[in-house]
């Protein structure tokens, strides 16, 4: 099956006054059609400068788009021009961001954002957009659509703005769902409905979701291959399953270990990663991850090794062979 | 809704009691008209005379008893200057300071608004910069000297416009600009730095996300709820406008209620002065209330709760 989203190589720089940022340093992944791409790691870590950049949404200047490739629908879209990337912004590829509480107008009705998207990419007339988006309303759950619509993000819960959310992003039926967070502002409670919805409404239009994560929980349930990034690089890139059973670097493990587990009797201590993620204005030499690494070699702090492939679909980015 | 209404009339009216009792004392400090209206060389019965035939040689509590139980027919009192109702000869004067008051607003908006926006969205560029440059000159330069320069230049030297006086659109164009200088300047201002905060927010980025345009992400999504803030100011600067210009109506013998409250002044004449007090109380009380309104036609937040 082929990808209808493809990264190569991505390099994305932000220049501010005194010092260059690059949060994002050769970011290669893609997602298939009914596809979950989990993307984890730590804040800072260029998930979300990675998200931003598919659709170009950080402000240039400071941001510039460095190098590599974003192929959708045979395009790169780091070479359309601002015209055309709007046409596919909300409408080949949507966004579902982290806090619904701030990511809606408090002053337009859910409605009328959502009939935005239809009238802008679909030329629907006002009535056809907002019985559209009445339809949308009641696909991702909420009850009582046609009233509801009329509302206003103020009179509606948490959960409920982030189901607006995921209606206004799949109103115009996109290929690629990028989702950015979308659980973490919500109760846990929440954040199960939101991945059940989520995973229903895959299932139903078939569209490709890059999941942006830092929940392993969230990523064992919904994902089917998962994308560790550290330090602005892809470090390891599997299949689920082979990721929690037979991680391949070094952080993932740490990853792994430091989250609470409920499959061990009595529960297993937290073993926590000791230092801090790397500074971006000046990250460590080599692999960003040899200072806090146990199985650091000395080699480590002048190479950093590329991601390459270990056993068929598994990649990982580490000087040390094998399974850990 | 009419709870609220109840509750807004009956504070409007306890305001503008307090003002008119106010008013009644203060303008009493500014000197007694009696000796002004009359030549130096009245006698004593010429003076008591006047006095008496003002009312002004009653007990103090008397004439303010006198003075609220005519506000509450609509009696403004006698102008004593003018020998008619204050009432009318303020609003002989209104319809000036009115076409004065929309012609500074007029040109307030026309700057400020795309001035800010311009500034908001290209921050930190020249162009921002330069605007606000501008409104610091704007803010910082007083209008009677603003007044004073524009006739210089463009009725004294250019010869387009009029200097002085009313009766055509020309007379409009300076005052209204020596007026809405300011109040340009300081929309301009408040309107980038609202603008500014609200394009940080998430959901212009939400908009953007959609596929909308920068330029539409500001105006759809943006403008409105940077308005918020701006609409009080405005809302404050249109109560002042109606209010009467004092230094520029003066610089540019505009006869309207800001030269009226200089000339009651003047010659002490108390129940004008009471009577521009009071009318100014008014008006701003009920731009208040169209602020209120409009907050609650701008905003579902406070329309709803």
């Amino acid at each position: 099956m082929s990808s209808v989203l493809e990264i190569n190589d991505l390099h994305v720089e932000f220049r501010l006054d005194a010092d260059t940022v690059k949060p994002v340093n050769g970011v290669s992944l893609s997602v298939e059609a009914g596809e979950t791409l989990a993307v984890v790691g730590e804040s800072g870590s260029g998930k979300t400068a990675t998200a931003l950049s598919i659709l170009r949404l950080h402000p240039t200047p400071p941001c510039h788009y460095t190098g590599g490739e974003i192929l959708a629908g045979g395009r790169d879209l780091l070479k359309l021009p601002e015209r055309e990337m709007r046409a596919i912004r909300g409408n080949e590829i949507a966004m579902v961001f982290q806090d619904p509480m701030t990511s809606l107008n408090p002053l337009k009705s859910v409605g009328a954002q959502i009939a935005e998207s239809l009238r802008l990419h679909q030329g629907l007339s006002r009535s056809q957009a907002r019985a559209q988006a009445v339809q949308a309303l009641r696909e991702v759950g909420i009850p009582n659509p046609e009233q509801r619509a009329g509302e206003y993000p103020h009179q509606f819960s948490g959960g409920m703005r982030q189901r607006v959310m995921i209606a206004i992003a799949l109103a115009c039926r996109p290929k690629v769902l990028i989702a950015d967070e979308p659980t973490t502002a919500l109760d846990v409670t929440v954040q199960a409905q939101i991945m059940e919805l989520l995973a229903g409404l895959q299932e139903r239009f078939g569209m490709a979701i890059v999941l942006i994560t830092h929940d392993l929980g969230v990523v064992a349930r919904c994902a089917d291959r998962v994308l560790v990034m550290y330090g602005g690089r892809p470090v390891e890139l599997a299949a689920v399953d082979e990721v929690f059973a037979a991680p391949r670097m070094p952080y993932t493990r740490a990853l792994l270990r430091s989250m609470p587990r409920s499959d061990v009797p009595g529960g297993a201590p937290l073993d926590p990663i000791p230092g801090s993620p790397p500074n971006l204005f000046s990250p460590p030499g080599g692999c960003a991850f040899h200072p806090r690494c146990a199985l650091a070699l000395p080699e480590c702090s002048s190479t950093v090794p590329p991601l390459t492939e270990r056993a068929p679909g598994h990649s990982a980015a580490c000087l040390l062979e094998g399974s850990l | 809704m009419i709870g609220f209404i109840v509750k807004r009339v009956g504070h409007t009216l306890l305001v503008l009691f307090c003002v008119a009792t106010v008013a009644f004392f203060i303008v009493r400090l500014a000197g007694d008209p009696v000796q002004q209206m009359l030549p130096p060389e009245a006698t004593i019965e010429q003076e008591r005379a006047l006095r008496a035939s003002l009312g002004f040689d009653r007990p103090l509590l008397d004439q303010y008893v006198s003075y609220m139980t005519g506000l509450l027919g609509l009696d403004f009192g006698q102008s004593v200057f003018f020998h008619r109702p204050a009432f009318e000869v303020i609003m002989e004067r209104l319809p000036l300071t009115i076409d004065l008051a929309v012609a500074a607003m007029a040109f307030t908006l026309i700057v400020s608004i795309p001035a800010g926006i311009v500034a908001a969205v290209r921050r930190g560029s020249a162009t921002d910069t330069s605007v606000m440059a501008s409104v610091l000159v704007g803010q910082s330069t007083p209008a009677f000297w603003v007044g004073i320069l524009l006739i210089l230049i463009f009725a004294v030297n250019l010869q387009w416009l009029p200097a002085s006086g009313t009766g055509s659109p020309a007379h409009l164009v300076l005052p209204a600009i020596t007026l809405g200088l300011y109040s340009a300047a300081m929309i301009a201002r408040l309107l980038r730095s609202s603008l500014i905060d609200v394009l940080g927010e998430d959901y212009i980025r939400t908009a953007r996300a959609k596929g909308l345009s920068g330029f539409k992400a500001v105006t759809a999504h943006g403008l409105r709820n940077a308005s918020l803030p701006v609409v009080t100011v405005v809302g404050l600067e249109v109560g002042s406008l109606l209010g009467g210009a004092i230094l520029t109506e003066q610089v540019f013998s505009w006869p309207g209620i800001g030269r009226l409250t200089v000339e009651a002044i003047t010659y002490r004449d108390y129940p004008l002065m009471q009577a521009t007090v009071l009318f100014l109380a008014a008006v701003f009380v009920i731009v208040n209330l169209v602020v209120d309104l409009s907050y609650a036609l701008l905003d579902p937040r406070v329309r709803l709760s």
